[in-house]
């Protein structure tokens, strides 16, 4: 079972997104953090209780106070050891080269993509995936 | 070998006068000069003189004399400041001096003076004599001298005088001034020779004064009066005249031998009178009681024919050879006080021209002093009134 | 018959014939001693004539006076000679420099004695001025231990100008016997003889003096012929005039540089045809007038002109001559062409004036440090920078020292020693400065500096400019400012349009996904759902592009006061939003002031909506009854406008960012973060003020001061 974590504070997205997935991925697992301290508490609880990361995270840039880049500084080693397999993409409403570039500086990331999720795009993950 | 070198000049300046001589005689090696003879008139200051000439020529023994006047090659100078020199260059002399010399002592004195100088020097042939011509008993210096050098060894020399005052008299030995002293140089340069003679041209006059009391050279009483008195009233002067005013005119005579009275060309030997006490004459040698002296006058005529034929004798005698040095002795009263000056030039001109060498007169040194030291009849003999010259030649 | 004498008296006859013939002597004697006074009496006539020739032949006081005494001892035939010569003038150089010519002659051992003997005779002019023969017994009456037996003495003799003379000559008693006593003769002879020295040296100073005179007259002649010499051979013109001022001689020089004759100018004054109407040359006109008439030297450059109308200058130096008494005898005019020098100094005055200009133009302080003799020149410019007037030379680098900002001191310092030892030869600085004599003004300097050196190597001078650079340090201050503002508006831009784009896009993309989601939707509930969503996003969208607007007309629109009515529009404002507030929220206005005001409409009601609306929006959740409250007060000048909460509040370290474009504090609205943003701004632009007191989960105060503006001014926006 996928293990999928949303970080987005759009109340919209955060509705579709999670739904646009199960029509792909119809037994899954989904986090949703509204805030990027939420997701910082929720990762290192998983971390803590020994659970398994997320497989897949999609992380908004555009948040408040914490934007989706400042949520990457703050990951300690210990979460990103904790991460090393997932997969984790930016989303981004606008596609600012900048972004881009900044993105590419993050090992981390693995993608970045505009918003909105498509299913198309989901299929394409798991498959990789699945070719694993 | 002794050399001899003569000057004489008038000159006010004592010292400039000393620069003078040693220069006019030696030229400028005077500094090279080892006997300065000095004779100088009484106006000249002797330590002056003295003083003068041994800074000038610091090696050489210095003897001076005061006198009435000078004559030298450059002819007779009397006055108050004549000055004449003879140098000596040689070693071959030797020298003494003494002081306080009297009539008293004359004796004793020269006695002393000839065995220092024998002493020093035995080959001395011939003394050159010049004492304090103020009392003194210039017989017994004399005897005194002969019996150290013997009677071969000419004396010959003069006493010095003042300007016929009979007030002071000078001699001095290098830097030492003395009214009675005398100095006695004995020459010992065995290749000279020295002749003397003395000629005087007076004559004796009248009745003689016989010497009725006499102690030593003091005359006491003449013909039983009084010395003083009695010669005074025989001449004609006053009471209270001095020895200034007897010497011109008072000469008094001593009657000679026949054969010495030939030799002389003058039957007196005379004497002088410089001092007296009271009535008391000081007679210029001893004189024994009963001795007979006769008061006498001036010849001219005699003065000079005696004067050539003593010239004639001395050079006779020299057997041609020629002068080396002439030393020569004359009374003061000889001089201005005799003759007027041209006379006096033309006596002293005949006196040494035939002493001449090769045209030129030789150094020269006389003075006009109180006595002269001559030969007579073969002995050493004092003499007054006459003028003496000794000859050196070689 | 003869009378038979008897023997007594023939022996009283021979006896005397006898003392005749022994008296004979001393008559004969007498004679002599005749004959030998008329000797002496032609050698006395002889030394005389000796006497007169030397003296005569005599140049020197000195020489004559030794000649003087031994004369005296050989003439008078003395033992010493003795004179003394006292100069009345004691300076006199034609006598000895003694005080007291004495010379003495024959005194010898006794010198001394006879001196003071003979000394203290004369001093005290005891023979009463006479010519005196002092005998013995005269002698011990003053003396009593006299060396003297007898001596001549004259009276003290005047020589004319020259001093006293006084000659003595004597005997002393010692040697008295052998001297010639004076007598009466001795005294004729004496005055006669003394009567001669005095004249012989009267004659030889007076000689002397005009010997003296002649030497300094043939000097003179000498030191005039070189002169004369050097002013016929120079090449400048020499006149010399009589104390009028009339020429007497003109040199060769003159001639040929005027062109006149000396015919041509004998007897008249140099500036009747000499000067010129030169207004260069008025002023030295002017001092040569002032100087002949005062008899003063004068040294003028004037113009002159020659025979031909030529005109030249020249330098002219004119020298008054006086005589001993101080008379004026003749001017003495030396003048040297100098059109040449004259062309080239005015030249150089033309550049110096043009680079003064220039400076001054430029305001570009010049000065210059001249080391070896520490003295400092600065130029109007420089001086006017710091304030200084009347400094002199040294005072002026201390002022500059002391004016250099603490801080920049060192640097300046070592470039300047670098300068100094020659390491460098020029140096360009930048400092500030203040200006002690200017209320410490600050100011910004640069100066460049070089370096002179001599021969040696050696830095003999420092010159250089400075320059005042505050204005243009200012200015680039606030570029820098400006383009550091400019870049932060920028930046500010970007993320305007950076988040604008993502606000008008993220609901689009909302949309675009809940479609896909609709397509791929089997449930009729589903889509309806998503189609609600899309609603949503749509309002969402329409909300950003209205505040755009808002932002857009609050930037572009100029200010229109109209009259409103504050509570109208507040009203307003609490009906629009109380479809976002409920029935929890209380809405409330207080009024202090009448509600009619004069405002910003179209603004204010931005304003107010944006700053209620954020009341209502993060409203706590948690309160019972959550309110928003407005008040308006007023007075004179200010309108103060209260909004207060007690909603979410904002925490403190937040306060500030809220204010920032696109800045969301919460997660809770929906807003797009640019209403306070518009709200800042629109204060701004009303020349207000806004003060944010806000404690989180307590409450937020936001307080409002607006100045009062009459109807129909508009305001600048700031």
């Amino acid at each position: 079972m996928n293990r999928y974590l949303l970080i987005d504070d759009d109340e919209v997205i955060t509705m579709i997104h999670p739904a646009i997935i199960r029509r792909v991925d119809k037994d899954c697992h989904i986090d949703i953090s509204k805030q990027s301290y939420e997701a910082l508490d929720f990762l290192n609880k998983q971390l803590a209780e020994g659970n398994n990361p997320p497989d897949f995270i999609f992380l908004d840039i555009n948040m408040p106070m914490i934007n989706g880049f400042q949520f990457l500084d703050k990951l300690s080693d210990q979460l990103i050891e904790f991460l090393r397999n997932s997969q984790v993409v930016m989303l981004s409403s606008s596609v600012d080269p900048r972004d881009i570039e900044k993105a590419k500086h993050y090992p981390i990331v693995k993608d970045f993509i505009s918003k909105p999720l498509s299913i198309e795009y989901i299929n394409t993950i798991l498959n990789k995936e699945s070719h694993k | 070998m002794l050399n001899f070198f003569s000057s004489s000049t008038r000159m006010v300046n004592t010292a400039r006068g000393v620069q003078e001589c040693l220069e006019a005689a030696m030229g400028s090696d005077y500094a090279k000069s080892d006997l300065l003879i000095f004779h100088a008139s009484i106006g000249h200051d002797f330590e002056e003189l003295v003083n003068e000439a041994a800074r000038l020529a610091p090696k050489a023994r210095i003897v001076a004399a005061s006198c009435c006047g000078v004559v030298g090659r450059e002819g007779v100078s009397e006055s108050m400041k004549d000055i004449a020199l003879m140098a000596v260059q040689g070693k071959e002399f030797s020298m003494v001096s003494c002081d306080q010399i009297y009539g008293l002592n004359s004796y004793e004195k020269s006695l002393d003076m000839a065995k220092t100088l024998k002493a020093q020097d035995a080959n001395i042939n011939m003394l050159y004599f010049l004492a304090s011509g103020i009392d003194i008993a210039n017989d017994q210096c004399i005897k005194a001298f002969e019996e150290v050098f013997g009677s071969e060894v000419t004396i010959f020399g003069a006493t010095s005088s003042d300007n016929m005052k009979g007030n002071i008299s000078y001699q001095a030995v290098d830097t030492t001034v003395t009214e009675h002293g005398a100095y006695l140089i004995g020459f010992s340069d065995p290749t000279l020779k020295i002749e003397t003679q003395a000629t005087h041209g007076f004559v004796a006059i009248g009745e003689p004064l016989v010497v009725t009391k006499s102690e030593g050279h003091i005359i006491k009483e003449f013909n039983g009066k009084p010395a003083w008195s009695e010669y005074l009233n025989r001449l004609g002067l006053v009471n209270g005249s001095t020895c200034g005013d007897t010497i011109p005119i008072g000469a008094l005579g001593e009657k000679l031998n026949a054969q010495l009275a030939k030799e002389y060309g003058n039957e007196h030997l005379l004497r002088v009178v410089t001092k007296h006490e009271g009535d008391d004459m000081h007679y210029a040698t001893t004189i024994k009681e009963g001795t007979e002296l006769w008061l006498t006058t001036r010849d001219e005529e005699l003065i000079f024919s005696e004067m050539d034929r003593m010239v004639q004798d001395i050079k006779d005698r020299m057997k041609g050879s020629d002068t080396v040095a002439v030393f020569h002795a004359d009374c003061l009263a000889r001089g201005r006080f005799l003759f007027n000056r041209i006379i006096k030039e033309e006596l002293v001109g005949k006196m040494q021209f035939p002493f001449y060498v090769n045209g030129e007169c030789p150094p020269w040194l006389g003075m006009y002093g109180f006595g002269e030291f001559a030969r007579l009849g073969g002995e050493n003999e004092y003499h007054n009134y006459t003028t003496a010259l000794y000859v050196i030649y070689r | 018959m003869e009378e038979q004498l008897s023997y007594e008296e023939l022996y009283k006859k021979y006896q005397d014939l006898h003392l005749r013939v022994t008296r004979f002597s001393s008559i004969e004697q007498a004679l002599i001693n005749a004959r030998d006074k008329l000797d002496q009496e032609l050698v006395l006539y002889k030394k005389l004539n000796d006497f007169n020739s030397q003296g005569l032949k005599s140049k020197e006081i000195n020489q004559f006076l030794k000649l003087v005494v031994e004369s005296v001892i050989d003439i008078f035939e003395v033992e010493i000679g003795y004179v003394t010569f006292q100069p009345f003038d004691e300076g006199h150089k034609l006598i000895s420099t003694n005080n007291r010519l004495v010379c003495v002659e024959g005194a010898g051992q006794n010198e001394r004695q006879v001196l003071e003997e003979l000394d203290f005779l004369i001093d005290h002019n005891i023979f009463g001025g006479k010519i005196k023969l002092f005998d013995s017994s005269e002698i011990i009456d003053f003396l009593p231990e006299a060396f003297f037996s007898s001596c001549l003495i004259s009276k003290r003799l005047n020589i004319g100008l020259f001093g006293e003379l006084v000659i003595a000559c004597g005997i002393g008693r010692k040697k008295a016997a052998n001297y010639k006593a004076f007598d009466s003769r001795s005294l004729t002879l004496f005055t006669v003889f003394v009567q001669q020295i005095e004249a012989y040296l009267s004659n030889m100073l007076a000689v002397k003096k005009n010997k003296e005179q002649l030497e300094l007259i043939s000097k003179s002649e000498l030191e005039l012929k070189k002169l004369s010499l050097i002013a016929t051979r120079t090449k400048s013109g020499v006149i010399i005039s009589d104390k009028y001022g009339k020429i007497e001689w003109v040199n060769n020089s003159f001639i040929e540089t005027t062109g006149y004759t000396l015919e041509e100018v004998k007897g008249r004054k140099p500036k009747e045809f000499l000067q010129t109407d030169d207004p260069l040359s008025e002023n030295a006109k002017k001092e040569l007038s002032y100087a002949l008439a005062q008899k003063k030297a004068v040294e003028v450059i004037i113009q002159n002109t020659n025979k031909t109308g030529g005109l030249y200058y020249i330098q002219l130096e004119i020298t008054p001559i006086f005589n001993e008494e101080q008379e004026l005898l003749n001017f003495i005019a030396i003048q040297k062409d100098i059109s040449e020098e004259f062309r080239y100094k005015k030249q150089l005055e033309n550049i110096n004036s043009r680079f003064e200009l220039i400076t001054q133009g430029a305001n570009i302080g010049i000065w210059e440090n001249d080391i070896i003799n520490h003295k400092t020149a600065w130029n109007d410019v420089l001086m006017e920078l710091y304030g200084v007037r009347d400094e002199i030379d040294d005072a002026l680098y201390d002022v500059w020292k002391d004016s250099i900002h603490p801080d920049d001191f060192v640097k300046l310092n070592n470039d300047l020693q670098e300068l100094y030892t020659g390491k460098i030869s020029i140096t360009d600085s930048e400092y500030r400065i203040i200006l002690k004599k200017k209320d410490n003004k600050e100011c910004f300097v640069r100066s460049l500096a070089i370096a002179e050196k001599d021969e040696n190597n050696r830095v003999i001078r420092i010159l250089g400019t400075t320059v005042d650079i505050t204005e243009a340090h200012y200015a680039e201050q606030r570029l820098l400012e400006k383009n550091e503002e400019l870049i932060k508006i920028n930046g500010e831009l970007d993320q305007f349009v950076y988040s604008v784009s993502h606000d008008l896009r993220s609901p689009l993309l909302s949309i675009k996904g809940i479609l896909s989601l609709i397509n791929t939707s089997e449930n009729e509930e589903e889509r309806l759902m998503y189609l609600s969503l899309i609603a949503k996003s749509v309002d969402r969208l329409d909300t950003t592009v209205l505040e755009i607007l808002d932002y857009s007309r609050n930037a572009r629109l100029q200010n229109i006061i109209t009259e409103l009515n504050f509570k109208e529009l507040i009203d307003n404002i609490f009906g629009d939003l109380a479809y976002i507030a409920d029935e929890n929220v209380d809405l409330r206005l207080v009024m202090e002031c009448p509600e009619m005001v004069h405002m910003d409409k179209p603004r204010m009601d931005i304003l107010m909506k944006n700053l209620i609306s954020n009341g209502i929006k993060y409203r706590r959740q948690s309160n019972e009854v959550s309110y928003v409250e407005v008040k308006l007060q007023s007075d004179s000048e200010h309108f103060y406008i209260t909004i207060s909460d007690n909603g979410e509040g904002i925490k403190a370290e937040n306060q500030e960012k809220v204010f920032d474009m696109f800045y969301r504090a919460s997660t809770t609205s929906a807003g797009t973060g640019l209403g306070l943003y518009i709200c800042k701004d629109i204060i701004s632009k009303l020349n207000g003020k806004m003060i944010l007191m806000s404690e989180f989960s307590k409450g937020t105060v936001i307080k409002l001061t607006l100045p009062k503006i009459n109807k129909n001014e508009s305001l600048s926006p700031n």
